[in-house]
């Protein structure tokens, strides 16, 4: 984590909570990965994957109107449809994540009131993704690259680095960026500098946004984050069929995981992913990237 | 006697003129919130078809030329210093000199509304706002007419009546 993205994050919080966490030593905030709002609780910080409750005031429930508000500038109505999946993403790629009470309109989940919020920091940490590209040939067509770890680990930034490494070695990439979350990119923010060769369609759902890439952009690479629906499975064969490598990231523990997926499994016999990349959290808080054949 | 016609006639003047500022005032406030009316349909717009961000509706709002585009500029100012947007719409309100109970309520309830909830939610609050505002600025215009134009009759006179008096 950086101290900048810590500050950028913090900012998000209400005043008085924001002015609690900029207390915190240098070491703690440059190893924070979240703050964590509970009605009634005091703001908790997770350092390294460990919850640490701080000393002060409760959260209450104008606080996480306060959060809300400064994760949307103010313009709820511009991320209902994330709302209602229970996530946005804030400017500077932080996701912002609501749990509360909820009804059901017209199909859509609809939160009436939130009773705790997550803010996890997004962090742009540069050169990670090279000792996983040491292990993987470049060929061309460059092969797929599955990312699998479980949630909070980092693999949208280990997907971000590789963007950028495989950006400086001259591939055309889109990314299918539903949410901004990979570009950081939002209305007032350019989001994080991932290269020239790199083009990025946020705001269309990756499905979609992978469809439109390919016939608009024509990448040789393109990039998702957190494939999963059977949508994305159709979306990710049918670039596959027009010569696209692919680099997704998925939630799992060990490549049998995503075995036991039917549609994942699919796509893996197709040969869409040649590589799967595991990522696991050190005691020190740093990480470790297996790269394994599939 | 000169002394006495010019006491009469500056007096007579002064009657026209407070009859005159106050004929103004009314219509000056019925145009802001005639303007505000406006500035709130377009609003609607802009939330419902475009999903605008709100920053950017204000911002568009206060660069009009229009007898609200103060009230976007101070707004505005007030958001950027980190303020909470239903805080600074607040303190903007209770700032707009003369504004009506009614007027001051209507507004006050949007800000409760704008920027926090689902689009369809506000362009109800901005419709509500904007025929309440509209309807209000429409009973000012015609109270300008009537009273008004009394008024500019009755004060020169009143004013006359004192010079005489004190003649």
């Amino acid at each position: 984590m950086g101290l900048q993205e810590f500050t950028q994050a913090s900012r998000l919080l209400p005043n008085t909570l924001a002015t609690s966490v900029q207390k915190l030593p240098e070491e703690i905030r440059k190893q924070t990965e979240e703050f964590r709002l509970r009605l009634g609780y005091p703001l908790s910080v997770t350092v390294n994957g460990t919850e640490q409750e701080l000393p002060c005031e409760p959260v209450i429930q104008s606080d996480l109107g306060i959060l809300l508000e400064h994760c949307t500038r103010a313009s709820v109505h511009t991320a209902m449809d994330a709302l209602a999946e229970g996530f946005i993403t804030a400017v500077g790629g932080h996701r912002l994540g609501v749990c509360g009470i909820a009804g059901t309109r017209d199909g859509k989940t609809v939160f009436r009131r939130f009773t705790s919020a997550v803010l996890r920091i997004a962090c742009d940490i540069r050169d990670c993704a090279a000792p996983v590209l040491k292990q993987i040939p470049q060929t061309d067509p460059f092969p797929g690259i599955l990312i699998i770890s479980p949630p909070g680990l980092g693999k949208t930034t280990l997907l971000r680095d590789l963007i950028r490494e495989l950006a400086h070695k001259n591939y055309r990439i889109g990314i299918a960026d539903e949410r901004g979350e990979i570009s950081g990119q939002s209305d007032n923010f350019r989001g994080f500098p991932l290269g020239r060769s790199v083009d990025v369609l946020t705001g269309v759902p990756r499905s979609e946004a992978l469809t439109m890439l390919i016939r608009t952009m024509s990448p040789q690479i393109a990039a998702i984050d957190e494939i999963g629906s059977e949508r994305d499975m159709t979306a990710l064969q049918n670039a596959a069929h027009h010569g696209v490598s692919l680099l997704a990231t998925v939630h799992g523990n060990t490549i049998d995981d995503i075995h036991r997926r039917p549609a994942l499994s699919l796509l893996i016999q197709e040969g869409v992913f040649s590589y799967a990349v595991m990522i696991t959290r050190n005691s020190n808080g740093t990480r470790s990237y297996c790269v394994d054949l599939l | 006697m000169t002394r006495q016609l010019l006491g009469t006639f500056f007096l007579t003047l002064a009657g026209y003129g407070l009859a005159r500022i106050r004929l103004q005032e009314l219509l000056r406030h019925a145009t802001f919130l005639e303007a505000m009316a406006n500035a709130f349909r377009r609003m609607r717009i802009q939330t419902t078809t475009l999903l605008q961000p709100l920053p950017e509706q204000i911002l568009s709002e206060s660069s009009r030329k229009t007898a609200a585009s103060g009230f976007f500029r101070v707004l505005l100012k007030r958001y950027r210093t980190g303020v909470p947007f239903r805080k600074a719409w607040e303190d903007t309100i209770r700032q707009i000199p003369g504004l009506s109970e009614e007027s001051s309520t209507v507004m006050l309830s949007l800000g409760e509304v704008l920027g926090s909830c689902a689009a369809e939610t506000q362009s109800d609050a901005l419709n509500y706002a904007a025929d309440t505002l509209q309807n209000q600025a429409n009973v000012l215009k015609a109270e300008a007419g009537q009273r008004g134009h009394l008024e500019l009759r009755l004060f020169p006179i009143l004013a006359l009546t004192v010079a005489f008096l004190l003649w």
